[in-house]
């Protein structure tokens, strides 16, 4: 459970300006999504403290805020602000120590019982020294100069006071002169009552004396409310100088100059009140119009009094456009009147994802939260009680070897107390372990959004490893899910490749990468497929050839070759289907040949090669067995081949003769029988 | 020498005998051989054949009947046309045949004798 100041401190890192406006989930920080599935979560709706102020979920660790989500531990800027620390030595140099020293001095000199007058110009003259460091980043020295202004200020402020109780003595003294002037007659000169003339002129001497007391006495009246308007000007604008420094520090966490500054600050202005009234005034004049884009803040303090005293209330208020200043009025509740043109706020549209013109609404939204310095006071004394425990969590955890909460708590420590001691104390040796796993899990994340699953299955392993408490079920799940909704795409591609699919091959293909783009069998699957459709359209072309050339035996040879290519062909099919059975009938032809010669029937395997020979002559191992049996059958043969060649002449009785005498030769013969019966037919047409 | 007249009139008289046993005697016999391999120039020629009947190959009422004769280590078709249908031609019996070589080489039998 973070403490609220860790909520505060996650608008104030300057990530959260980071986040889009238009509500889209930036490339970078797809993170938020995947961190919520991209459900609208319920805090998405309108709570007790509305949106505008920061919602955090310890849940899943989301803060929500502006109506959009943001993961505190799982962000780009973030992960990279955490990973340079986390490779950053120890602060332990002697700089370091002595800036330690002083920061430590200045707040023991303030501390409560002990900010005596003394101590306080002790810690006020610490502050130039504090800012020579450079882990101070001059910071105390804006301090010790908004103290110094504050001062001055407050010395101007005890002149004018002086000044107005002289000023009080004259108007005393010029109401006695008027009261003398008003009843005053000129001596020894007598009006009787009678006499109007010196009645009339006796009234416009009177007047004459009292119109010389009138002037003095406006005057100094005029002054004295003038200068009391000013000393209230000068005193609002050296607490809003210091007000907007302390929440400055505040915002970028440097939770001891928050502490320092508040002591100063109390201090100086002794009369109790506390209230950030003046902050909440400056910030609520800043436009923080969304569509534009975040604001740019140039603040300035330069009230200007006028010196009129009208009775009344000032107030100007204007609204500036890109890269102009939004005038803000302020209030005089006294009823005496000045005008004033202070606390302007120039605003620059530089960048919409500014970090400043995050810090306008980060600064809203703290006003809103915090209502006076005794509250930030506590928030930053919690935030060091809270960042010094993470670090003591965080040694604890890695003893036990649970690295993800180690480096959970650590990386939670670091967004709250960067600037602490105990944070910037750790040693380089505990930081790296934090770092391998902060690394590993970074790997993983950038593995699983690219869905790159072996790599992300090996970080998953070597994570179970160095850490006892990662819990490993969501990326495996993810992981085996992924990879057998692959496996069943890449089935499925080799199914379509195999019915001729193509459409259905490339889709199913596309689909697999996209879920494994880096899988091992995508590019197996793929170049065999793809080698395949090469394979097979170099064998339709063979086929094609040799069916040309009536190279049967080839085709046969090699059938199972034109099987797999002509399976989308159906006319291709046909043609192979037909020379498939003519080459099975010459193969039973040549078997049975061979078979009969192995019995020693030189003829009868003659004549069934022959047989075969006549259907496919082209067949050359047929042709092959037949030549080799003719020279075994050599008389057999010549008899056949002679009766036929006379039968072709018409020589019908030599022929038949001969058909005789191969038949005596292999008296099976079915040439030289079907020979006969030819010849006979012939020479007895009529034959019974 | 009435002795050797005798021995010269019986000897005379066997040769005649045996001559005259010959029906066809006059008649050439068929140059197998050059039968088979080409009849053509043996066309319209008539020849004397001696050989045993080695089967019946096709017998036609109108025509006669085809059969098959060893002549030496041969065997060549003969047809006995229908003239001798009163013969009971068999297999293994030995006939002297004269037959004439048709235009399609074909030996039709133009007598026919047992030895």
């Amino acid at each position: 459970m973070k403490s609220p100041a860790v909520v505060l401190m996650a608008l104030l890192m300057g990530i959260l300006p980071a986040l889009p406006q238009g509500g889209g989930v930036p490339p970078g920080a797809g993170d938020s999504k995947a961190a919520t599935g991209g459900a609208r979560p319920g805090q998405m709706n309108e709570g007790f403290i509305g949106r505008d102020v920061p919602h955090f979920d310890p849940g899943n660790d989301t803060v929500a805020y502006d109506g959009k989500l943001w993961n505190i531990n799982d962000n780009r800027l973030f992960r990279a602000r955490f990973e340079k620390y986390l490779n950053a030595a120890p602060a332990t140099d002697a700089a370091d120590v002595a800036y330690r020293d002083t920061i430590d001095k200045i707040m023991d000199l303030l501390s409560p019982g002990k900010a005596n007058k003394q101590n306080q110009d002790a810690a006020f003259a610490l502050l130039k020294k504090a800012s020579e460091y450079k882990d101070d980043a001059n910071l105390c020295s804006t301090l010790a100069d908004a103290i110094y202004a504050s001062k001055n200020n407050l010395a101007q402020v005890e002149r004018l006071k002086q000044e107005n109780a002289l000023l009080e003595k004259q108007r005393s003294t010029a109401e006695w002169n008027n009261e003398v002037a008003s009843s005053a007659t000129v001596l020894g000169q007598k009006v009787a009552k009678d006499d109007a003339l010196g009645q009339e002129n006796q009234k416009l001497a009177r007047d004459a004396r009292l119109a010389r007391t009138k002037r003095q006495l406006s005057e100094v009246g005029q002054t004295i409310e003038n200068n009391k308007a000013r000393m209230a000007m000068l005193e609002m604008t050296a607490k809003g100088h210091l007000q907007a420094l302390i929440m400055q520090f505040f915002a970028t966490r440097r939770f001891q100059h928050v502490i320092i500054a508040n002591r100063f600050y109390r201090a100086l202005y002794t009369d109790g009140d506390n209230s950030i009234e003046v902050f909440k005034k400056m910030v609520d004049t800043l436009p923080t119009n969304k569509d534009a884009g975040q604001a740019k803040i140039e603040a300035e303090f330069n009230p200007k009094i006028s010196g009129e005293a009208k009775g009344g209330t000032y107030v100007q208020g204007g609204a500036g456009a890109n890269g102009t200043s939004a005038g803000g009025g302020t209030f005089v509740p006294s009823g005496q009147s000045f005008s004033a043109e202070g606390m302007k706020f120039g605003v620059g549209n530089m960048s919409v994802e500014s970090l400043v013109g995050g810090a306008a609404t980060a600064a809203q939204a703290i006003s809103k939260l915090i209502s006076s310095l005794s509250q930030l006071d506590g928030l930053a004394n919690e935030a060091i009680r809270d960042v010094n425990e993470g670090i003591e969590a965080y040694k604890f955890l890695l003893e036990k070897n649970e690295m993800k909460s180690a480096t959970e708590r650590l990386a939670e420590t670091f967004m709250v107390g960067e600037f602490l001691p105990s944070v910037r104390l750790l040693s380089r040796d505990d930081k790296r372990r934090a770092l391998t796993f902060s690394q590993k899990s970074n790997e993983l994340l950038a593995a699983l959004e690219v869905n790159d699953l072996t790599r992300a299955e090996k970080l998953v392993n070597e994570m179970q490893e160095i850490a006892g408490d990662f819990d490993s079920s969501k990326p495996l799940a993810k992981i085996e899910t992924a990879k057998t909704v692959s496996s069943m795409h890449l089935a499925k591609a080799r199914n379509a490749a195999a019915s001729g699919d193509k459409d259905a091959m490339e889709s199913e293909l596309r689909a697999a990468a996209e879920i494994w783009p880096r899988n091992p069998a995508l590019s197996e699957v793929g170049g065999k497929i793809f080698s395949q459709s090469d394979l097979q359209s170099r064998a339709i072309s063979d086929f094609d050839q040799l069916i040309s050339q009536k190279n049967y035996r080839q085709i046969y040879d090699d059938k199972m070759r034109f099987i797999a290519a002509t399976a989308m062909y159906p006319d291709k099919q046909e043609q192979l289907r037909k020379v498939l059975e003519d080459m099975a009938s010459v193969e039973a032809a040549i078997i049975r040949a061979q078979e009969v010669e192995k019995r020693g029937n030189f003829a009868g395997a003659w004549e069934s090669a022959e047989a075969a020979s006549h259907q496919f002559p082209d067949d050359n191992k047929l042709n092959q067995v037949r030549a080799n049996l003719t020279t075994k059958a050599s008389d057999f043969v010549r008899a056949i081949r002679q009766a036929e060649e006379l039968e072709g002449r018409n020589q019908i009785g030599s022929s038949l003769a001969w058909y005789l005498k191969a038949q005596k030769n292999y008296p099976a013969s079915e040439f030289a029988r079907n020979g006969i019966e030819r010849i006979n037919t012939r020479i007895l047409p009529d034959a019974k | 020498m009435a002795a050797a007249l005798i021995l010269a009139a019986f000897f005379g008289s066997r040769f005649f005998q045996t001559g005259s046993s010959d029906p066809f005697r006059t008649v050439a016999d068929l140059d197998i051989p050059g039968y088979m391999e080409n009849a053509n120039s043996l066309r319209g020629n008539v020849y004397k054949v001696e050989g045993e009947v080695s089967n019946s190959l096709a017998w036609s009422p109108a025509s006669g009947r085809l059969i098959a004769v060893d002549v030496d280590k041969e065997t060549i078709p003969v047809l006995v046309t229908t003239e001798f249908n009163a013969m009971n031609i068999q297999k293994g019996q030995k006939y002297v045949f004269v037959v004439e070589v048709d235009e399609n080489g074909v030996l039709r039998t133009k007598k026919l004798s047992q030895p």
